[in-house]
């Protein structure tokens, strides 16, 4: 009797519909129970799960014809106030016509002005999100991607026909559907990441000082795209592989060829740590639990993270602030909050102007 | 709040781009909710266009609104009668009538800190409800609706939700212990 009444409490508890004493009237249950040990550990993962747990295969199509549909609406001039269900029905088929025939022109113009690599042919799906919002994607062959601020993911039509290819502009959390014969590919400025089927987080901001890939779940394969030369490295859960951007320019040219920099200065390998049980706890991936996280961090890496996070400009006035390195995790709602909590831990003052925010000591 | 900044933008500057990023943060709900109703894609796809058209052509009194959600969610409702009503079907809606087909369980960013089995068994919990319980219980669990305004919204009672959210929980705590026993068998 006494177990079923915990189920329920901790099917309630999940769902967030307990009650304060309810919560109470679990913990003694737990206390009492000779499974205590193992229930725990269930609690303690269920626990993670903060807000809503229900998620829906959001149909990319039906959002994204239905949006077509609307803007050309909206856009044309004197359209009727009050529509009925005939007349919508129309007006949508002609603006899907006139969509597909526009888009039609732009792949075409666009395949015919760049040569582009074999597996960049055909690219027409493009995911972005804006500076300061999130979005999640399931793909065509399952795959489930959380795409990070400011991101922009692209992938060709027949991605479910086998080829799973796509490229990664930004920072994204992947959780591949395992499909051995079809390998998940992941093309980003500075490496290629090969998967087999496993959760792993990408981040390829072109304007931040390094390319990483940390690996949670299965294994990987990342290939560093070079001037001619590719370097294979296999990653093993908890690693994170880190790559310099600015130093492979200097690299590329004449530091390498007169030997100054040796090349494992570029890469580093590092294992992740976590202090909490689960995902959740690491730093790497805390953007998909909304929060902004940043561990021994430099400020000005960190201030490039803000602005893409709440969508704003930063300029920093005084450069000596530029290299203090930070460590933090930020779930505040505004720039002047999150701004806030960081004088806590470096001097600083900010002021803001319409365009942007002025940092200074 | 970020939605507040986008609708004072729609409302005042006919921001476009404010606009797509509500319609994209909405439509799905509207869309899984009128479908449920009326079975049909094709309705239903209207319907979502419907709505956010006029919403764009009453963008002015956006700001007045205090919850889109539930005042989109009223209006599919109102929109989906009207429908039944047009192809001479009974225009009240008929919970025994819901489908759920379209909407479907999947663990959220949070969820993949539970390990792969356990989320498979909550996953399967809600998959095999009825559709009038899983839509009920994704209206409260996931779009954040009160007990009332799901009742008001389906035309039922608050004891009938109740009794569906009932059913849901009971079907989660089996999964949970389904879970917990199979952790102990022997390896």
């Amino acid at each position: 009797m006494s177990t079923d009444r915990l189920y329920s409490l901790l099917a309630k508890k999940i769902t967030h519909e307990a009650s304060g004493e309810e919560l109470e009237e679990l913990q003694r249950l737990l206390d009492e129970n000779p499974q205590q040990q193992l229930l725990e550990e269930v609690v303690n993962s269920l626990h993670q799960t903060r807000t809503t747990f229900l998620q829906f295969a959001d149909d990319e199509q039906i959002i994204q014809s239905g949006w077509q549909s609307i803007h050309n609406q909206i856009l044309a001039p004197g359209a009727p106030a009050v529509m009925k269900f005939c007349r919508i029905r129309h007006s949508w088929w002609k603006g899907m016509a006139a969509v597909a025939l526009l888009l039609l022109g732009v792949v075409a113009l666009w395949k015919w002005m760049s040569p582009q690599p074999l597996w960049q042919r055909g690219y027409h799906n493009q995911i972005s999100t804006r500076p300061g919002s999130k979005s999640r994607i399931q793909l065509p062959d399952g795959s489930l991607v959380w795409l990070n601020v400011g991101s922009k993911l692209t992938y060709a039509d027949g991605f479910s026909g086998g080829r799973r290819e796509l490229t990664l502009e930004g920072e994204a959390f992947f959780d591949v559907v395992k499909d051995p014969a079809h390998p998940f590919v992941i093309h980003t400025q500075k490496m290629d990441v090969k998967v087999l089927g496993t959760s792993f987080n990408v981040k390829a901001y072109p304007e931040d000082a390094t390319t990483e890939a940390t690996l949670f779940r299965g294994r990987i394969e990342v290939t560093l795209l070079r001037h001619h030369e590719q370097k294979k490295i296999i990653l093993a859960p908890r690693q994170k592989l880190v790559v310099n951007n600015q130093l492979s320019k200097f690299m590329d040219k004449d530091l390498r060829e007169k030997g100054l920099v040796e090349e494992r200065d570029n890469i580093q390998i590092q294992a992740i740590e976590s202090t909490l049980k689960g995902d959740s706890a690491y730093t790497e991936i805390s953007w998909i639990y909304n929060r902004l996280e940043f561990k021994k961090e430099s400020f000005a890496g960190v201030m490039r993270k803000m602005e893409r996070w709440y969508d704003v400009q930063i300029n920093i006035e005084d450069s000596s602030l530029n290299n203090e390195i930070i460590s933090g995790s930020l779930s505040a709602e505004n720039i002047d909050k999150a701004l806030e909590a960081l004088q806590f831990t470096t001097h600083f003052r900010y002021e803001k102007t319409p365009e942007c925010i002025l940092i200074r000591r | 709040m970020e939605e507040k900044k986008y609708l004072l933008s729609i409302s005042r500057n006919s921001d476009q781009k404010a606009f797509e990023w509500l319609y994209r943060k909405y439509a799905m709900k509207v869309f899984q909710f009128t479908y449920a109703i009326l079975k049909s894609k094709e309705a239903a796809e209207e319907i979502v266009n419907d709505i956010f058209v006029k919403l764009w052509q009453q963008r002015q009194q956006l700001e007045e609104i205090d919850f889109l959600q539930a005042y989109l969610l009223k209006a599919a409702k109102n929109r989906a009668c009207n429908y039944l009503r047009l192809i001479k079907k009974d225009p009240r809606i008929d919970l025994n009538d819901i489908t759920a087909e379209h909407i479907h369980f999947a663990p959220s960013p949070e969820e993949l800190s539970l390990t792969k089995e356990l989320s498979d068994h909550l996953s399967q919990a809600i998959e095999q409800l009825p559709p009038q319980s899983k839509l009920i219980f994704k209206l409260l669990k996931e779009d954040g609706l009160k007990y009332r305004e799901v009742a008001v919204l389906l035309n039922i009672s608050v004891k009938t939700v109740e009794s569906h959210m009932t059913l849901a929980l009971r079907r989660i705590a089996e999964a949970l212990e389904h879970y917990v026993h199979s952790l102990k068998m022997p390896i």
